[in-house]
């Protein structure tokens, strides 16, 4: 398999970050939770590399600390959508008939409401924190995960190597584990990629809204909440948690394409 | 970026939404606090003073420098022993043309005193009964004597109503669409969004008001209020955060002065609960906080460090007395020696002070304390602070007046209606001298009372001062004598368009 320019550098990228997150204690110049009443809104400078912010909290170590928080919101996030996605997919496409109807149907109820609408209401009925995210996440992002799976089984069901394995009887459960779960798992690992890169913003977005993770964390959208404000006075406070943003998103997105061009060539 | 973004397109939004509102003429003021009621009694919400002051007139009124002028009450005598007051009205009208009388002015200061509907009678404590004598005089009896009662026929709530008007309509319709006697009457109000102003043609001074019209339009955003007012969307913005003071000030059109206010900023400690209902732990919290510093964060050096329970902007403030001094070394020695070393303490606030939580959390929890930052919405934050069921919280109030009697009930009163601003402080020695200084006509006598008060209340941290902001308003060029007055009263009757 030819690896292809755009997965190398988003996998790149990716493994920077989760190097960064990994040494945070060892790259960080300050701790992020400090305090300091004489570095109040401080430039960016020998001293405090990305500047500092209102209560004079290093934005620097705070940026490098939030990796760890974004790699785990986008990691975690992902995992309870494409488990219940892809088990009613592949289900629905596997067996078909009156699963594949009812799973269908509750599909297409939860479809038509934008997303982050959706996420944004379920967390505010239950109230705001990192864990409810993860609940909203798993109620409504299993959608995408359950439509490619189940488009995969449908496909594979009806493949030679499966039709064989029916013949010569081995069980449902077998052969969905066996022959059907591995072929359809590549379009989404692939669809996980960019699903990290949303799952990372709107945790941000979360965060930003005083809905996501709570002050005084170094979190990306809470930090740059924080520096709103002062964003005339004193950019750097938002600007470097974005930047930081704008940088792990892109690493998995084109981490997600190449490997999606990768697959697409082999097949 | 998602902030540079969301601003842009939360200013185009507000600029749309104020689309309706360019005429020339008319001056448009952006305020964060809401306007929920027109009734001057049913409220004492910020929102509501702001707007109480525009649609009714009282019986005196305060000029730029603070003094008590003449009214709709054009001269009064007051008995030698303070208890009979006697108020000669002028002639003037209601905006619909009707006459103000001695009956219309007695219905809205009763009312006002003795409504259950009242929201803030406590001014009125001493009031028998407010009696029309004949069509222009009105008399106030009072049943024991108030050396401030003169000056509470100023504040926001004894604006003068139609008693007509009340009873042929009802409470609740009035509420909606008063006849006013201020100097603008209601053109239409959308709650949530704005009301509009039109001038009173028959507001009792000659000349006044200047303009047209006003629009007191709702802005809950900070940055949009900014934004909207470098945009000249509106001509003044209230409440403009000290971050942001220089870089609006800096703009051609726009001025930020700083005026004076009766604003005090504090942590508020329950002290019907564990641990803050110990002195010295409440001592150990206040000397774990670097007052100075904090003030700096919070206001960027715009604010004075406060030194006692009450606004510095008061008459009688005591200026001798001192929280005790930054000291983390000797407050966590003093947690140890109470045996509360490690104590668990919850800080709930509302959104607006998550800078301060910040500051106050790693203090404390250098010193020795354990704390929680709790947040939750304004209207929650009030329910909870007045059923008590908080450890500590910090806040802002203001006093209507300069003179410190409201203050104290408010802040320091065990004894009169919010156990101390709801923080369950309660010295008696306090709150009778509240009462004392009330009735001391001597004013070096009165003085020392209540100078001693702070000093009491101070010396067992009522509350924790933190600092004394001045209002941050942001007026444009385009307007000339618009102000805040520290009794949150607009002079917009006074204010022109130069250009």
């Amino acid at each position: 398999m030819k690896l292809s320019p755009m997965f190398v550098c988003g996998a790149t990228l990716v493994a920077v970050w989760s190097l960064i997150a990994l040494a945070a204690p060892l790259l960080a110049t300050h701790d992020p939770y400090a305090i300091d009443f004489e570095a109040l809104l401080a430039p960016p400078s020998a001293e405090h590399w990305f500047g500092s912010d209102n209560v004079g909290r290093d934005t620097y170590s705070r940026v490098i600390y939030g990796s760890r928080l974004a790699l785990y919101i986008g990691l975690l996030g992902v995992i309870a959508p494409m488990v219940i996605g892809m088990t009613i997919g592949l289900l629905a496409g596997y067996f078909g008939g009156w699963v594949d109807t009812i799973a269908m149907r509750i599909l297409d109820i939860t479809v038509p409401f934008p997303f982050f609408v959706l996420v944004l209401s379920i967390v505010a009925v239950l109230g705001p924190g990192i864990e409810n995210y993860f609940i909203a996440l798993a109620l409504v992002g299993w959608v995408g995960y359950a439509r490619l799976a189940r488009a995969e089984a449908i496909v594979l069901r009806s493949s030679e190597f499966v039709l064989a394995a029916r013949t010569m009887g081995f069980s449902h459960p077998y052969i969905l584990f066996r022959h059907v779960l591995p072929n359809a798992l590549s379009p989404v690992v692939v669809y996980m990629m960019t699903d990290v890169t949303l799952v990372i913003l709107f945790g941000a977005a979360l965060g930003f809204l005083g809905m996501g993770v709570s002050p005084p964390a170094a979190e990306w959208g809470v930090m740059i909440a924080e520096g709103q404000i002062y964003i005339s006075t004193a950019w750097w406070i938002s600007f470097f948690p974005g930047l930081a943003m704008v940088l792990i998103g892109v690493g998995f997105a084109l981490m997600g394409d190449g490997l999606a061009k990768m697959l697409r060539i082999e097949r | 970026m998602i902030n540079a973004k969301g601003l842009v397109i939360v200013t185009f939004t507000a600029a749309t939404l104020a689309g309706g509102s360019f005429a020339q003429d008319i001056v448009r003021i952006a305020s964060p606090n809401k306007v929920t009621t027109l009734d001057p009694i049913a409220s004492a919400a910020a929102g509501n003073i702001e707007a109480f002051g525009q649609l009714y007139a009282r019986l005196l009124r305060k000029d730029r420098d603070g003094n008590l002028q003449p009214a709709l009450a054009e001269s009064w005598t007051i008995s030698d022993d303070g208890l009979t007051y006697t108020f000669d009205l002028r002639d003037a009208k209601f905006s619909d043309g009707t006459t103000i009388t001695a009956e219309d002015v007695a219905f809205s200061l009763n009312r006002v005193a003795k409504d259950e509907a009242s929201a803030y009678p406590a001014a009125y404590a001493p009031v028998s009964a407010f009696t029309a004598v004949d069509d222009d005089t009105v008399t106030l009896t009072l049943e024991y004597p108030s050396a401030p009662m003169l000056s509470y026929m100023e504040i926001f709530n004894a604006g003068i109503i139609s008693k007509d008007d009340v009873e042929a309509r009802g409470e609740e319709a009035f509420a909606g669409d008063p006849v006013t006697s201020g100097p603008f009457m209601v053109e239409a109000w959308k709650p949530n969004d704005r009301l509009t102003l039109k001038a009173n043609p028959n507001y009792w001074r000659d000349g006044y008001p200047k303009v047209a019209g006003a629009d007191l339009i709702e802005v809950q955003d900070d940055n949009t209020r900014t934004s909207m007012m470098l945009a000249g969307e509106i001509d003044a913005s209230r409440g403009v955060p000290f971050a942001q003071v220089d870089e609006v000030d800096g703009s051609d059109s726009v001025t930020v002065p700083l005026s004076p206010s009766t604003l005090i900023y504090g942590v508020m400690p329950n002290h019907a609960k564990a641990p803050f209902d110990n002195l010295n732990v409440r001592k150990a919290a206040a000397m774990a906080l670097n007052r100075e510093a904090t003030t700096k964060a919070m206001t960027l050096g715009k604010a004075v460090v406060a030194n006692s329970t009450l606004p510095n902007a008061l008459t009688f403030h005591n200026a001798d007395i001192a929280p005790p001094a930054y000291d983390p070394a000797a407050a966590r020695e003093l947690l140890e020696s109470e045996g509360a070393l490690g104590a668990e303490i919850t800080l709930m606030i509302t959104p607006s002070f998550e800078q301060a939580a910040t500051l106050l959390k790693a203090q404390w929890d250098a010193a020795g304390f354990k704390t929680t930052v709790e947040r939750v919405d304004g209207g929650l934050w009030w329910d909870r602070l007045t059923k008590g069921d908080y450890q500590v919280t910090i806040n802002w109030w203001y006093n209507e007046t300069e003179d410190p009697d409201l203050a104290v009930r408010w802040a320091v009163c065990g004894s009169c209606g919010n156990n101390s601003y709801y923080t369950n402080y309660n010295n008696d020695d306090v709150n009778q001298m509240v009462e004392d200084a009330l009735r001391e006509q001597d004013e070096a006598k009165r003085g020392a009372l209540y100078k001693e008060i702070q000093r009491i209340s101070t010396e067992e941290l009522a509350q924790i001062p933190l600092y004394y902001p001045p209002f941050a308003n942001a007026y444009s060029t385009r307007i000339k004598g618009l102000t805040l007055t520290p009794s949150l009263q607009w002079t917009l009757e006074e204010t022109e368009i130069v250009n």
